[in-house]
């Protein structure tokens, strides 16, 4: 509990973490500063690089331990140089340094990539063997799709990635024995943590100042009212970016990272409902379940740290045109429900986008959580495709969602939803009513092609030509009609 | 103690041969030390680059009011400030100011440096100037026939032989055509970097991470005005180069130098990814037009073909890119009348530089593009077309250069790798199922590599070591080549070690240092172990010598009866530890540390007729590549790879199979995902790895085999009869470019070469399949 200041120093704010096995700190932090800054600059901790600052290359990948909203202490891979300090908050963060023993013995996914010649260069060294020690802790013998998927995050421009497969491959079979080891090591953080959580207040205050750390929505409300030009900070994938690329005055920050009522994914009868807080990983975890077909197009959404930090709150507040939510919760009639200190209301996802960078939010308010309905009857089509350069961890040129349920008795319902075509992420209206008009003989190209056209004017940049993305947008619709007329899917991923 | 049998092998290369590289352990625990991650004094400044937000025209004014009021600033300089020449041109030429004060060549073109307290207060504040200027229409495309007023940055080469009129009038058929070959970024991990230290006397000692520390020496001298003796560098690694810090760590090292000397603190500049790759050259995109005439059963009569390169605002080393490109328009092929002219085009674009073959790549792509077109014309296999016109012998074995090539192994390495994956019996299976398939298409290629192996400037075939044998026997080896990954360190290591028969524990490597090897190279053209590799080994044999001679008279023994291995030396039935030899022999003066010269033999260059001999030996190889294609999206997976390539006899299976490996995968970035967009201002969009794609683990091929052609030897004494091994495997990823060619051509029945440019992105892709398909039509 804070003192009552009958000076006039403004309040001390601490923000205390474990690195390692060290106990970390900070009195009165620049929120705005990284771990990897803190690690590399004030720490002298130079394991960990700096390829990029902006979440892409992987050199700075940490684990950060934290006790996630079942009470379970979770290690995660991510970015340190998009993470803020305040976001660390009674974490466990395990830098490379933290890998080796107290004598220098090496962790086996070390010892694997050395014995693989897993680096040439060794500057992406650090970051991979982070991941693939996230990967070693999720338990042993995964399979070689999850070992690509861990390391999409990571970028190498020497090995060409052979030996680093080759040393996940060799990790993972080999660490069985001393995981055991580690749940007990496990059981202490966690008491350590908890410790460390406990009797600590949240950081919030009524004066504005650069940060708060709320720990309840009603904190955060009360927040809110008294800062509606604050930032709200949930995994920082998008504002780490603003930070360090286009200096971009982000005070004061509101992080939301330690509101667990923001984060669970609960089924309500006829509904999933997602809290805004609740990350990429979170909802593979679950989604995939009732639309297995999300598995792949969620898993093409940056790469495993990215997934790990980022939220679909955070997907859908930035009102981007190219995030990858939008056109599936567009698509599958998603609801949200954005809520400040007087009240809240509930609204269509797709209308939270309005126009490019203008989305129904207020000042003040904040999102709580989606509602995506189920679907009603077990022969619903639903597909979902992203297009982009890079088939993983990129930025989509194209993305598209298509929902089409039939019912004998009334009107079909019908939502074909595109990323990367407008300035916003939004339905093809045209398109939806030639199919529902002509469901069956929908495979004339010029009949798509003239309503896609009609539906979007989209822009040329260096992800695609404006052409390009009308044809991609066309094509994915064949794709969709095949496999409503059909039944045939075409996915080089499956293979022939 | 007694040895039972004297054995033959004076060395133990075989046991050293895998060893792993020096430094594994380091990296692994984050231990290797960059030169970001060097401890320095706690006042040290930091340099930011303020740079031109426009691609070309004239400032007016630039406003420094906000960058100098910016907390933590403590100095501003500009072009006027440099005190020696304000010019880094690598090549002499003059035409590469360290900063301009007036006239703008490309968008991000450095203007003035602020010096602060940290780096971040020098980032921000190098973004606050208020730049005034009157803006021009820039030069960027070279395929852009409107243009009339494009200069050349340098003198173009021409490579002429027989009679191509002629030739071409004399063909049964002809197809004339053109491509265009997109550029690539280095993104090396590890971005530039320089800190610069202030000595006695206005010295100064520079940590630089650059491929060629004696130009970085002698850059920072020229602009500072000093002797090359007052300026050290040292470079101890760099995470990675690729060609992309052979010459454009001159920059960031010379802006710290001066900052140093105006401050007299030590100074380090760091810039950020976007900057850096903004800022700095990359590889070459060409536009290359052609002509060629061939018989029909496809040997070619004659090939006429210019080859233009956006080489950007000056000419840094586009002359020696774009006369390698030439170099290499011929790959494994035979061509009995040729011209070959290149064009090095000046754009206001940044400057582009050395990269992964140097040109190379971009050669061999013409000279498959014209097996190509030949293939299609005469609805052949293409690896029909390529094994009827390979370099043979006799008159069918000279190049355009007039250089005879006689050390060829390329029939060999295709046949066998033919066999080995099965490449026939794939095709035909591939073609079938095409026929079935009407959305997913397949696609196969076999494309071979000859690769010409010396500098092109014969002068830079030349480096020195140094070995110190200390009196506990422990070994310091010091040599003029720059380790950034490749392993060179590793196989120079190895060559020591052999030579003394000491193990590797016992070898140090020091910091590459101009204070120790002079002169030196850069350590580029895949040359590294070549010429580093041979100087050591001179100065170690010296060493060995004396050792052997100490011996033989001491102990009245037979020079050749004297083993070292295992750190011992063996002689007369009695093993002695090799670090008493070593004391007994310092006790009886010898001289145990020594240096050692290598000059590449038999090259000679003559640029001005077009004839000569500018490489000393070539290396080969061969890839078959398999793709299956998404008709409908553009996107493709590249399913299977099968590789033999020929690195003479290895120095390491263990770092070649690494250099092979990342060097495909490498080159199949740059002709599948990375493409570099300048939008018509000039500005480059892609300047980060959020925009600009290079492979992902995700994107190796699912099945990737690569073999080593352990026959093959070099012909040439290199060290141990081994061969280069950096740059060749790149261009072996011009396999996956075929394979795409393939699978895009099915659409519509193998009838129309889809002349695929590159990169292949998803776009190009489709835009191919639509276009073919609308010619077909017709
Ligand atoms: C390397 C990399 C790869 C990426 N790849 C993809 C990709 O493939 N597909 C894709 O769609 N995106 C991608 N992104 C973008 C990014 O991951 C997403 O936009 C992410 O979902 C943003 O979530 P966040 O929690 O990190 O948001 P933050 O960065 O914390 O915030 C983003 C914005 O949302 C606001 N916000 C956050 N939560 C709330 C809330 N509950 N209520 C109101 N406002 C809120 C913030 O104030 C801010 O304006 C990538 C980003 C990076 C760095
Ligand atoms: S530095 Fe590249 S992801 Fe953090
Ligand atoms: S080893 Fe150099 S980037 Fe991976």
């Amino acid at each position: 509990m804070a003192k009552a200041c009958d000076n006039k120093k403004p309040p001390e704010v601490e923000i205390q973490f474990y690195l390692n096995q060290q106990f970390i700190s900070v009195s009165n932090p620049n929120p705005t500063e990284t771990l990897l800054d803190f690690l590399r600059l004030n720490l002298k901790l130079t394991g960990t690089k700096e390829g990029c600052a902006e979440g892409d290359c992987g050199a700075c990948t940490v684990l950060i331990g934290k006790i996630n909203e079942y009470g379970e202490l979770v290690y995660r891979t991510a970015n340190s140089c998009i993470i803020f300090l305040p976001s660390l908050a009674y974490c466990h963060v395990i830098s490379v340094e933290g890998l080796t023993g107290k004598s220098g013995e090496l962790h086996p996914v070390q010892e694997a990539m050395i014995e693989a010649s897993g680096a040439q260069c060794g500057f992406c060294t650090p970051g991979f063997v982070m991941s693939l020690y996230g990967l070693w802790l999720k338990g042993s013998k995964p399979s070689k799709q999850k070992i690509l998927d861990s390391l999409q995050g990571n970028l190498c421009r020497c090995t060409g990635y052979g030996p680093i497969i080759e040393a996940a491959f060799k990790a993972t079979k080999a660490g069985s024995i001393s995981r055991k080891g580690s749940t007990l090591q496990q059981r202490n953080w966690k008491n350590k943590l908890t410790k460390l959580m406990n009797g600590k207040e949240s950081i919030v205050s009524e004066i504005p100042k650069s940060f708060s750390l709320p720990r309840t929505i009603l904190e955060l409300k009360t927040i809110l009212s008294h800062n509606k030009e604050g930032t709200i900070v949930a995994g920082s994938t998008d504002i780490g970016l603003w930070v360090n690329k286009s200096f971009k005055n982000v005070k004061p920050m509101i992080f939301i990272g330690q509101i667990d009522e923001l984060k669970h994914i609960k089924i309500q009868n006829d509904k999933i409902v997602v809290g805004a807080m609740a990350s990429y990983t979170d909802l593979l975890a679950v989604l995939p379940r009732y639309f297995p077909e999300l598995k792949q197009y969620i898993n093409q959404i940056g790469g495993d740290q990215i997934r790990n930090m980022g939220t679909i709150g955070g997907n859908i507040a930035n009102g981007s045109p190219i995030g990858d939510l939008a056109p599936i919760l567009i698509a599958l009639g998603a609801k949200m429900a954005l809520v400040n200190h007087v009240g809240s209301r509930k609204i269509n996802v797709e209308s939270f986008f309005q126009s490019y960078g203008c989305q129904d939010l207020k000042p003040g308010e904040f999102i709580r959580y989606f509602e995506i309905p189920l679907k009603q009857k077990t022969d619903t089509k639903f597909r979902v495709y992203k297009v982009a350069k890079r088939r993983y961890e990129d930025i989509t040129t194209v993305s598209a969602a298509f929902y089409f349920e039939f019912f004998a008795e009334r009107q079909p319902i019908v939502r074909f939803a595109f990323g990367g075509m407008a300035e916003i992420p939004k339905r093809a209206l045209t398109l939806e009513k030639v199919f529902k008009e002509q469901a069956s003989s929908l495979d004339q190209d010029l009949i798509i092609s003239k309503a896609i056209a009609m539906d979007f004017s989209p822009l040329t940049d260096c992800r695609g030509s404006s052409e390009f993305r009308l044809k991609l947008a066309q094509n994915l619709f064949k794709k969709f009609a095949m496999y409503v007329n059909e039944g045939i899917e075409i996915d080089i991923e499956k293979g022939p | 103690m007694k040895v039972k049998k004297k054995s033959k092998a004076v060395t133990s290369a075989k046991e050293l041969k895998s060893e792993k590289h020096e430094s594994l352990k380091k990296f692994v625990t984050g231990r290797a030390l960059y030169i970001d991650d060097m401890p320095t004094e706690a006042e040290t400044l930091h340099a930011y680059i303020g740079k031109s937000d426009f691609a070309r025209g004239t400032i007016s004014e630039i406003d420094y009011k906000d960058v100098n009021s910016f907390p933590g600033v403590i100095d501003v300089f500009t072009a006027k400030d440099i005190p020696g020449i304000n010019d880094i041109s690598p090549t002499g030429m003059n035409d590469e100011p360290v900063l301009v004060d007036k006239e703008v060549s490309f968008f991000g073109q450095p203007l003035f440096v602020v010096i602060a307290s940290t780096r971040a207060q020098a980032r921000m504040a190098a973004s606050l100037a208020r730049i005034r200027k009157e803006e021009k229409e820039p030069f960027l495309d070279v395929s852009d026939k409107h243009h009339k007023d494009y200069k050349l940055v340098t003198e173009p080469l021409i490579l002429e032989r027989g009679n191509v009129t002629e030739g071409l009038s004399g063909s049964k058929n002809r197809v004339s055509g053109n491509m265009h070959i997109g550029g690539q970024d280095h993104f090396y991990l590890e971005g530039h970097i320089a800190i610069a230290k202030p000595e006695e006397s206005g010295d100064l000692l520079v940590f630089s991470s650059t491929q060629h520390p004696s130009e970085v020496q002698h850059m920072v001298a020229k602009v500072l005005n000093l002797s090359s003796n007052q300026i050290v560098v040292r470079v101890k690694r760099m995470g990675g180069g690729f060609g992309g810090k052979e010459t454009q760590s001159n920059l960031f090292a010379v802006i710290a130098a001066i900052s140093t000397h105006r401050t007299g603190k030590t100074v380090k500049i760091r810039p950020d990814r976007d900057d850096d790759m903004i800022m700095t050259g990359k590889r070459h995109s060409f536009f290359v037009e052609y002509k060629v005439g061939f018989n029909d059963d496809g040997q070619i009569k004659a090939l006429d073909a210019q080859l233009s390169a956006k080489c950007g605002y000056s000419s840094d080393l586009s002359g020696p890119i774009t006369d390698r490109a030439l170099f290499h328009s011929d790959n494994c092929y035979y061509y009995p009348n040729v011209r070959l002219v290149s064009k090095p085009v000046k754009t206001n674009t940044v400057s582009n530089t050395a990269f992964r073959g140097f040109g190379g790549p971009q050669g061999m792509l013409l000279a498959e593009r014209i097996i190509q077109e030949i293939a299609f014309f005469l609805n052949k296999d293409t690896l029909e077309i390529r094994k009827i016109n390979l370099y043979a012998k006799g008159k069918r074995s000279i190049t355009p250069y007039y250089q005879k090539v006689t050390d060829n192994i390329s029939e060999r390495i295709i046949d066998e790798l033919v066999r080995s994956s099965d490449y026939h019996t794939r095709k035909k299976e591939i073609m079938n199922f095409n026929t079935g398939s009407q959305f997913l298409k397949r696609g196969i290629a076999l494309t071979p590599v000859k690769f010409g192996i010396s500098f092109t400037a014969t002068w830079f075939n030349q480096a020195g070591a140094l070995v110190h044998v200390y009196t506990d026997g422990s070994i310091l080896v010091n040599h003029g080549g720059t380790e950034m990954g490749q392993g060179l360190h590793t196989k120079v290591l190895g060559i020591v070690s052999s030579v003394l028969g000491v193990t590797l524990d016992k070898i140090g490597i020091s910091d590459t240092d101009t204070s120790k090897i002079a002169n030196t190279s850069a350590t580029a053209a895949s040359s590294g172990s070549d010429l580093n590799g041979m100087a050591a080994f001179f100065a170690a044999k010296k060493i060995r010598r004396r050792l052997e001679n100490f011996i033989s008279k001491k102990y009245k023994v037979d020079k050749k009866d004297i083993l070292f291995t295992g750190n011992s030396v063996i002689f007369d039935g009695q093993e002695y530890a090799f670090s008493e030899i070593v004391r007994n022999a310092y006790m009886a003066r010898v001289q145990l540390w020594d240096s050692g010269f290598y000059r590449t033999p038999k090259i000679h260059w003559d640029r001005k007729k077009g004839k000569g001999r500018p490489f000393y030996y070539f290396s080969y190889g061969a890839a078959v590549s398999e793709v299956l294609l998404d008709v409908l999206t553009g996107e493709y997976r590249v399913k299977k790879v099968d590789i033999l390539h020929d690195v003479g006899q290895t120095l390491n299976p263990t770092i070649d199979l690494g250099q092979i490996e990342g060097g495909f995968i490498q080159g199949m970035g740059w002709l599948t995902n990375e493409e570099l967009y300048w939008d018509s201002l000039g500005i480059l969009k892609t300047h980060a790895p959020s925009t600009y794609k290079i492979p992902l683990a995700s994107d190796r091929p699912d099945d990737f085999n690569v073999r080593l052609a352990d026959w093959a030897k070099n012909t040439e004494k290199t060290i141990k009869r081994s061969k280069a091994v950096g740059e060749p495997p790149f261009m072996l990823a011009i396999s996956v470019h075929e394979a795409i060619t393939m699978a895009v051509a099915s659409t519509c029945n193998y009838k129309i070469n889809p002349r695929l440019n590159t990169p292949a992105t998803s776009e190009i892709v489709l835009e191919s399949i639509g276009r073919i398909q609308s010619e077909n039509l017709v």
